[in-house]
């Protein structure tokens, strides 16, 4: 029966398996890894996979310029790039949802002035407002999330705003009012619960945004720095090497790729499970 | 019409005064570019000097103001490093950036229509289900490693298509098709959705009751009206497809704003980089705003709403 429930959201729980295999994976990255991310080993640079001619074949996935095991940082950068994820979404969100609620619900000038900074914010481009402020403050790991954090918040107000304004009209809500319940406790009763839902898929879709975002910055030399190992800083130094070794650019995209489809699939899933008339 | 171009006018103007605001704050209150202008030995008393020459040592909003005042005669200043003024570097690049988001743009209206009208039209088929995957995949690419993948593949391997830099049309596939196939994702899935819902509609059965060819009835019924939200959504996109643009021209070296804007933030040369966003963020600003009147052009309703 739970089975047949299941297979209808299929993507879902691969989406599903994803995820919790790659948190497995980082939260146990010491026991997972064949070699420690930072130790080289200079008899061993720029190994090519163990399926190739020339590997060597501890190194399943080659090595670095500097002999360092590219499957170990890979399993090791994984850590950063669920952390960006999860820290700056809870971040984002927090600010976003706070505000959306505040600006839907009181409405007038409040709102007025919410919904004209969440303008202001959207004219951005994302980008280069977080670049620019990570490079202002001095790129370290830090730095990027809470970057990320203060940036991501108004597709949360957008949402939450428009919802709140919609389910502050309804009867119950109007009830609670009448019965002379505080604004606090009607908004985090009444109105709040109703809209979790769709908090959870926007953020669960955020973290894949903002796992994209941070790859990018690390890409580009302003996110975490070495010898610390990112996804998207491992691209960084393999991109010099491109033309070369091919290998170094290819398999931390990959990692990218599948962490942000697995969240993807589990967020859209989610939404299917939320919202079954949408379906 | 004219009131309701006047009232997104109105708010395109405020929200540049706010984008003035927090680039502003960026700069000067999150930090200190006379700190991060000198190196660490830099004495005390050369630092005063820099910060006089540069206007820094006068209190913020007398700043602002003089900030504000340069904005409005487009004045951004010179750049720190290049001794010239940040506006005519910043103009040099242009081009090359708004040629490279329109092809991209283009190249991912050719993929994602298309697609997203077969599937909807054979719905459920395996067509169907392929370009969902497509899809999924395609918004789950992290874009750079998209354009190194091409790199490697295109250039590296085959010999077929120049690595990096702007000249020949050739120079411009990879970098279009890179930053094209960001966007077209979120696009073929909102064609198929809008034709899903406008192929179910009366005047959809009407109008092949009255035995128009199938053809006339898609194009001229169906996708027309889809092509509202399309619209709508293309211009929503438009800051992300900009920031895309930044990346895409830091993985082939492309000539543009993104480069230059990455270099002036590297450099902490804040006139410059000062140009860049604000640029950027006045075209996302008259993007919407085109996109606004476009659709309140094609769909009267929302005029009046």
């Amino acid at each position: 029966m739970i089975w047949r429930e299941l297979w209808k959201y299929r993507a879902g729980v691969l989406g599903l398996v994803i995820v919790v295999a790659m948190s497995g994976i980082a939260i146990g990255a010491a026991y997972v890894s064949p070699h420690d991310p930072y130790e080289q080993d200079i008899t061993a640079r720029l190994k090519p996979p163990v399926w190739m001619a020339g590997a060597n074949p501890k190194h399943l996935l080659g090595t670095d310029p500097v002999g360092r095991d590219i499957l170990a940082r890979i399993i090791y950068g994984s850590r950063i790039s669920l952390a960006t994820g999860a820290v700056s979404v809870i971040i984002s969100a927090l600010i976003g949802v706070l505000l959306g609620l505040i600006g839907g619900y009181y409405g007038r000038t409040l709102d007025s002035l919410i919904t004209n900074l969440v303008n202001v914010m959207m004219a951005f481009p994302f980008m280069l407002l977080a670049l620019t402020a990570v490079a202002v403050m001095g790129p370290s790991f830090r730095n990027m999330v809470i970057v990320l954090g203060i940036t991501g918040w108004p597709i949360y107000t957008r949402v939450v705003r428009a919802e709140t304004a919609q389910i502050k009209t309804l009867e119950f809500v109007v009830a609670a009012r009448a019965l002379g319940f505080s604004s606090l406790r009607v908004i985090l009763r009444h109105v709040f619960p109703n809209l979790f839902n769709t908090v959870i898929v926007t953020s669960s879709l955020e973290v894949a945004r903002m796992i994209l975002m941070e790859s990018i910055l690390s890409f580009l030399g302003l996110g975490v720095q070495p010898p610390t190992p990112s996804w998207g800083g491992m691209l960084g130094e393999g991109r010099t090497y491109m033309l070369t070794h091919w290998w170094l650019a290819t398999f931390p995209g990959i990692a990218i790729f599948i962490t942000t489809l697995g969240i993807n699939l589990l967020g859209d899933g989610l939404r299917d499970v939320f919202d079954p008339h949408q379906v | 019409m004219a009131i309701y171009i006047v009232k997104r006018l109105g708010e395109a103007v405020l929200v540049c005064f706010g984008i003035s605001v927090i680039t502003f704050l960026l700069l000067h209150v999150a930090g200190d570019p006379v700190r991060l202008l000198l190196s660490i030995e830099a004495k005390a008393e050369d630092a005063a000097i820099l910060r006089q020459s540069l206007g820094l040592d006068q209190p913020l909003h007398v700043q602002y103001w003089i900030f504000l005042k340069d904005l409005v005669r487009l004045d951004f200043g010179k750049s720190l490093f290049i001794r010239e003024p940040a506006l005519s570097l910043v103009l040099e690049r242009l081009p090359a950036t708004v040629q490279l988001t329109i092809a991209g743009m283009v190249i991912a209206l050719l993929i994602a229509i298309p697609l997203g009208v077969v599937a909807a039209i054979r719905r459920y088929s395996f067509l169907d289900n392929l370009c969902t995957a497509l899809a999924v995949s395609g918004q789950a690419m992290p874009i750079f490693w998209l354009g190194l993948m091409l790199i490697i593949l295109f250039a590296v391997k085959f010999h077929l298509l120049p690595a990096s830099g702007r000249g020949t049309f050739l120079h411009l596939l990879m970098p279009a098709f890179t930053l094209g196939a960001s966007l077209a994702p979120i696009t073929m899935r909102m064609t198929r959705s809008k034709m899903l819902d406008i192929l179910s509609a009366d005047y959809i059965r009407t109008a092949r009751a009255k035995g128009l060819h199938e053809q006339i009835v898609l194009f001229r019924h169906a996708l027309r009206n889809a092509s509202i939200p399309i619209v709508t959504i293309l211009g929503l996109q438009f800051g992300r497809l900009l920031g895309g643009a930044i990346v895409t021209e830091a993985v082939f070296a492309w000539p543009g704003l993104g480069t230059l804007a990455l270099s002036a933030i590297r450099n902490f040369d804040y006139p410059l980089a000062q140009a860049c966003i604000l640029t950027m963020a006045f075209i996302i600003v008259l993007a919407n705003l085109g996109v606004d009147v476009l659709v309140g052009w094609l769909d009267p309703r929302i005029r009046f709403d």
